[in-house]
């Protein structure tokens, strides 16, 4: 099927057939929901769809169905997933297996629409695994993928797709067939459930130890959730055909620079790195495309053998730089050879970067004597990096 | 394959942060500025009733299916339900609070219900014969038999004075059969007489029971009630002719027939004179020509009970109101004739007492066979008793029915008292407090304040007794409609019973009203609200946010943990009867 990244992540949602679903439209998402509303009113949703009256319901509404025991869904973007924030906490806390869609876009101020991963990323420390897809198809396997993976590991997934590059954009989508979906992904059997014949106080206050054993768990539970995507994905790929990997890495065997990025940034690179390779650069890619739990092990394996490494980020934490960049750094520190990290910030606010605009990345990054201590902003002007 | 890593819920260390208990990190009671106190409180129904009968605890025995739980509760109190439950004036249904909601609670069906459906034996749980006082009732009304029952309960010998030839007072010889068939009424006296009441028949007081047998009791109670008819003529030559409403009444299945096809004049307002007409008509063969009642009262100013009025005119008979009879004129073979002048009736709104006042100079003439004056009675006490004041022709008392002769106590008509069975219940019932308090030389009047029921004269008499275990109740308190959360309720018709077809049931003396089936008891059992009675619903137990309401088990009551209660007063508004109040801390 010829579908936009929206259309394909709400086959996905459909597919993975849950029970509740409870969003609020806002743009570049808005697509999603509509899509959904549509099913629901020529009734081949097969889910209840709650239109609740803002983001921070539809966390609400889909943390207490999750409770219930049923399969659960809903799809935001930008300011709604900001209004989300204080739910999405209460949802890894509960432990209950959400899958949401989040479609990046710039939050305000000023008023924007267009791409921008800050949105996603701001929510790095509430307890949700975060999966950063590359193009249509891949929306719509991630999705069924989350569920398989929520349901196993007890936490709630996000799958981030970028305002219009993939939400609009339309590309050949092959949507798999419901059965097979249906193996791959059986019923929901929840652990516990909200009986009202042992009645329970869910989210009670605790003390601190308590607390801390809580937070320790789900933790553990983070950690060993990075084997269980991959083995998810593994399945996923026996059966469909489609496998992606926690990384998915692009001729980086023997690259000596490496570009590691996330998102759409990561199916343009591919181009730009033909092109160089022709050129004889020894260059390559390494998407990440799990960034929580972050795959610390498989990122250092996977640059072993890079002599330095570029980080584009479409994100930028204020005051420190990009979040993929820093939690590179992060991971490589552990390596006592680790190659130089040079981070890049581009395509802030959804402004296009492009295959000409990546060789560019790859050019300074050979060119430049000394690791700058914050992000290259301007990559067209030479006087800006000190050259 | 992707190993199955879900974890294992386990006891100690949930996944998900649940709990089925109280949450015992921080002790939130010290954020309390007010704390729930449970107290069950009096329902406006005891409140009203004169023998203060704790009506909600029967109705929550009987809605469990208990019935002779229920009406050993009612005899707590009460030693006549059958009685009351057919002609009782119902004061406890005017308080009740279903009536704001919808329409009052059919207790007095209930209270009936109680007594033909229930078995109890009195005589289990008391201590017969425990004491050594000898006590003489005299007159066994209302209010004889009640003192009677009181005080044996109580432990008393008692010995039971009666002029006729059987026990019940007013109950037998004054209201008809059709209202209060023999067998009920027979049925609780031989329940009271089961206390071990002494009993002596035909002893008229100053003929054949004299003053020093009297005397020889450590205590007498009087219940002589009022046996003569007012009369307002000089029946002169006319004897036959003109009679009193208690007379017909003592003797209406004895009259001559041909007295009884006469043209009848009734005259008078109160439940006397309906009966007098009700029992004519049915000695007639259900005939009500030439029966007239005349009163000074209009309709609504009648004494009488208002279903008492209905169920007559249903019968056909015929009410003249507003008149007032000013003079009878008696002419050898001629018709008696009575002279009526308009009337209206003043009615004191402190004592209730009724002034007939004519007015206007138009005069409506009778032609009548017969009269029959049924205005009131008079006390007929043959002989003097040496210290006990009189007053206006009755016996003198205090509120608690002591007369000037310490020995001596009276209750019921005879001291003025209204003339109601329930109040000469409650007469009786105060009497035996009364009588018990200066046996036991203890002060009656502090006594009474220490089981009074509100502020009205009726007292518990659970302590009294000692003979049941009630949940503590808060006597000074009523629970008032405000404090019913009505949201627990739903709008539910009363039911009435049945009433047998006016024109069958005027040609015999066949109870009219039936008794309730027991399926649409149940259900008017479910109406009530339980004013201010903890009927273990729980409901504060499943609104507590704080899981902080304890169920106690012996005794059966609850309580809050005031380590977590945060007084947020939840309980107190999901409590549907007012029995949660929250109380302001004490710093």
């Amino acid at each position: 099927m010829f579908l936009s990244g929206n259309d394909a992540a709400a086959y996905g949602a459909r597919l993975a057939r849950p029970q509740v679903i409870a969003a609020y439209p806002i743009t570049p998402q808005s697509p999603i929901y509509e899509r959904l509303s549509a099913w629901d009113g020529e009734g081949s949703l097969g889910a209840i769809m709650m239109r609740v009256e803002s983001e921070h319901s539809a966390m609400a509404a889909c943390i207490s169905a999750s409770l219930t025991g049923v399969r659960t869904f809903t799809a935001t973007a930008s300011q709604g997933i900001a209004l989300m924030h204080e739910l999405l906490h209460y949802a890894s806390g509960m432990r209950v297996p959400i899958v949401l869609v989040n479609v990046n876009r710039s939050l305000a101020a000023p008023w924007s629409f267009w791409s921008d991963q800050t949105d996603s990323l701001s929510q790095r420390d509430t307890g949700w695994l975060q999966l950063y897809v590359a193009d249509n198809q891949e929306a719509l396997d991630t999705v069924i993928q989350a569920y398989r993976i929520s349901e196993t590991v007890l936490l709630p997934t996000m799958v981030v797709l970028e305002g219009f590059y993939t939400s609009h954009f339309m590309e050949p989508v092959e949507v798999p067939e419901q059965e097979s979906v249906d193996e791959f992904l059986p019923a929901f059997k929840p652990a516990f459930t909200l009986d009202t014949h042992q009645p329970a106080t869910f989210c009670q206050t605790v003390t601190q130890r308590q607390y801390a054993e809580f937070k320790i768990a789900r933790q553990s539970a983070m950690i060993d959730a990075l084997e269980v995507v991959e083995a998810v994905d593994r399945e996923y790929g026996e059966r469909f055909g489609r496998e992606y990997g926690v990384l998915n890495c692009y001729r980086h065997d023997d690259a000596e620079i490496v570009l590691v990025t996330a998102g759409t940034i990561g199916s343009t690179a591919k181009e730009a790195i033909d092109e160089l390779r022709e050129g004889g650069k020894k260059v390559g890619l390494v998407r990440i495309r799990l960034f929580r739990p972050f795959p610390k092990a498989r990122v250092v394996e996977s640059l072993k053998h890079a002599k330095r490494v570029a980080v584009i980020d479409r994100n930028l934490s204020p005051g420190q730089e990009g979040v993929f960049s820093e939690e590179l750094k992060s991971a490589l520190y552990s390596r006592v050879d680790n190659a130089p990290v040079f981070s890049f910030v581009l395509g802030l606010g959804g402004t296009n970067v492009s295959t000409s605009c990546i060789r560019r990345v790859f050019e300074l990054t050979e060119k430049m004597q000394n690791v700058p201590v914050n992000p290259i902003f301007d990559i067209e002007n030479d006087d800006a990096l000190g050259f | 394959m992707i190993r199955s890593r879900r974890p294992v819920l386990e006891r100690e260390s949930p996944l998900v942060p649940m709990s089925s208990q109280t949450s015992i990190v921080f002790k939130t009671g010290s954020q309390r500025w007010e704390r729930p106190v449970f107290a069950n409180k009096v329902a406006p129904c005891r409140h009203a009733c004169p023998i203060g009968v704790d009506i909600p605890s029967a109705f929550d025995l009987a809605s469990s299916g208990d019935v002779d739980a229920a009406l050993k509760t009612w005899l707590q109190d009460n030693p006549l339900p059958g009685v009351c439950g057919r002609v009782c004036y119902q004061p406890c249904e005017q308080a009740c609070n279903r009536r704001d909601f919808d329409t009052a609670l059919n207790i007095r069906s209930f209270e009936r219900f109680l007594s033909d459906h229930g078995t109890v034996d009195v005589t289990a749980d008391v201590q017969m014969d425990g004491r050594r006082e000898s006590i003489a009732v005299v007159g066994s009304g209302p209010a004889g038999l009640s003192a009677a029952y009181h005080l044996a309960r109580i432990g008393y010998h008692i010995t039971l004075f009666e002029a006729n030839p059987k026990l019940g007072g007013m109950m037998r010889y004054g209201i008809p059969r059709f209202r209060l068939p023999s067998p009920i009424l027979d049925h609780e006296i031989d329940r009271i007489l089961s206390l071990g009441v002494r009993v002596e028949l035909g002893n008229t007081i100053g003929k054949h029971l004299g003053w020093q047998e009297l005397e020889s009791f450590d205590a007498v109670f009087m219940a002589v009630g009022l046996q003569r008819g007012k009369r307002i003529f000089d029946a002169g030559n006319s004897k036959a002719r003109i009679s009193t409403g208690v007379s017909f009444l003592a003797n209406a299945d004895t009259h001559p027939q041909e007295d009884l096809d006469l043209k009848t004049l009734i005259v008078g307002g109160g439940n006397v004179a309906i009966d007098v007409a009700r029992s004519l008509l049915r000695r007639r063969g259900g005939s009500a020509s030439g029966i007239v009642v005349i009163c000074p009262e209009s309709k609504e100013e009648m004494p009488a009970l208002p279903e008492e009025l209905r169920e007559a005119l249903e019968e056909g008979l015929e009410f003249v109101c507003g008149w007032a009879p000013v003079e009878l004129h008696d002419r050898p073979g001629e018709c008696l004739q009575v002279d009526f002048r308009p009337a209206k009736v003043l009615i004191d709104a402190e004592s209730g007492e009724r002034e007939i006042v004519p007015f206007g100079t138009e005069i409506q003439a009778h032609q009548t066979d017969r009269v029959i004056v049924a205005i009131g009675q008079e006390l007929h006490l043959p002989i003097q008793l040496p210290g006990v004041t009189m007053s206006r022709g009755l016996i003198e008392v205090d509120r608690f029915g002591r007369t000037s002769h310490p020995k001596f106590f009276a209750a019921g008509d005879a001291t003025g008292g209204k003339a109601l069975v329930a109040d000469a219940i409650a007469g009786g019932k105060l009497g035996a407090l009364a009588i018990h308090c200066f046996l036991e030389n203890r002060d009656v009047e502090g006594e009474l304040q220490t089981l009074q029921i509100g502020k009205s004269s009726a007292f518990c008499t659970d302590q009294l007794t000692g003979s049941r275990q009630s949940r503590p109740v808060d006597l000074g308190r009523i629970a008032s409609f405000d404090q019913i959360n009505t949201l627990f309720f739903s709008n539910e018709n009363r039911i009435e019973p049945e009433r047998l077809d006016p024109r069958s049931r005027s040609r015999t003396f066949d109870e009219v009203a039936q008794t309730v089936e027991s399926q649409s008891m149940r259900q008017e059992i479910s109406r009530c609200f339980g004013c201010g009675l903890c009927v273990d619903c729980e409901n504060c137990i499943d609104f507590c946010p704080d899981l902080s309401i304890v169920r106690n088990v012996k005794p059966e009551t609850y309580d809050f943990n005031s380590d977590y209660c945060k007084g947020c007063g939840m309980c107190s508004v999901a409590c549907p009867r007012g029995v949660i109040e929250m109380e302001q801390e004490q710093s």
